[in-house]
């Protein structure tokens, strides 16, 4: 995956995306044991906000450095990447104030515990809920940051429902 | 619960506690055999000859 981020990078170097981090299964197995998925997700930042947002330029330039397109993601040196605009202030705000990872010399960015749980909450599928189970199980997240972030973010009744029925469920 | 039983539940949180203490790079090399493995999977169900039988005609006309 060394490889795979390099490429992002050069994404970020050549100005055709901004920030970006690691988020979904992957962005999970930085906190949590390692979790089966196929894809790579990295949601971005745009530096500048086009009308219409498309991400042909960004598949044009991996395109023409070998990197085939996989169905709705980019084959990058081995890993179907999948790049998610962080359109929501949700998403924007987990890319923002992701951490720094130095993965084998390749920098990245790998979003919060506490926005990967507000993510998985609000996407709110099956697997999403597993997730969030484990994270609580894991005790990998700082509770008053993602109280603050639930409560910013419209999600407490969601939390409630999901801490009731996966949680507390007697 | 049984002491064989929750020996078994303890090594497996013992277990997922050295999985989730692993360096990241480790881990993504852990997902990347766990690809491997399920792509292998899903070839051999490609693969794999699956004999079709006709429905039984219980309770039809025979032709």
């Amino acid at each position: 995956m060394k490889n795979t981020l390099a490429e992002i990078n050069e994404l970020r170097t050549a100005g055709l995306i901004g920030r970006w981090a690691i988020g979904g299964a992957m962005g999970a197995t930085f906190y949590l044991e390692p979790i089966s998925t196929y894809d790579l997700d990295i949601f971005v930042l745009f530096e500048s906000s086009p009308l219409i947002l498309t991400l042909t330029p960004v598949y044009d330039f991996l395109q023409a450095r070998g990197h085939a397109p996989d169905g709705d993601a980019v084959m990058v040196h081995g890993w179907p990447v999948q790049f998610l605009p962080s359109e929501s202030p949700l998403l924007r705000e987990a890319v923002e104030s992701a951490r720094e990872v130095d993965f084998e010399g390749v920098p990245a960015w790998v979003m919060r515990a506490e926005h990967l749980m507000a993510i998985a909450l609000q996407t709110a599928r099956g697997k999403d809920f597993a997730r969030l189970v484990t994270f609580m199980e894991a005790r990998v997240a700082d509770e008053l940051k993602l109280r603050d972030i639930l409560l910013r973010h419209g999600l407490n009744a969601a939390w409630c429902r999901f801490e009731q029925n996966y949680l507390n469920p007697s | 619960m049984s002491p064989l039983m929750q020996r078994t539940l303890e090594s497996k949180s013992a277990r997922r506690q050295r999985l989730m203490a692993l360096p990241y790079p480790e881990k993504v090399r852990i997902v990347e055999q766990m690809r491997a493995a399920a792509r292998e999977i899903r070839q051999a169900e490609i693969s794999t000859f699956v004999l079709r039988e006709e429905p039984p005609p219980y309770g039809g006309t025979k032709s």
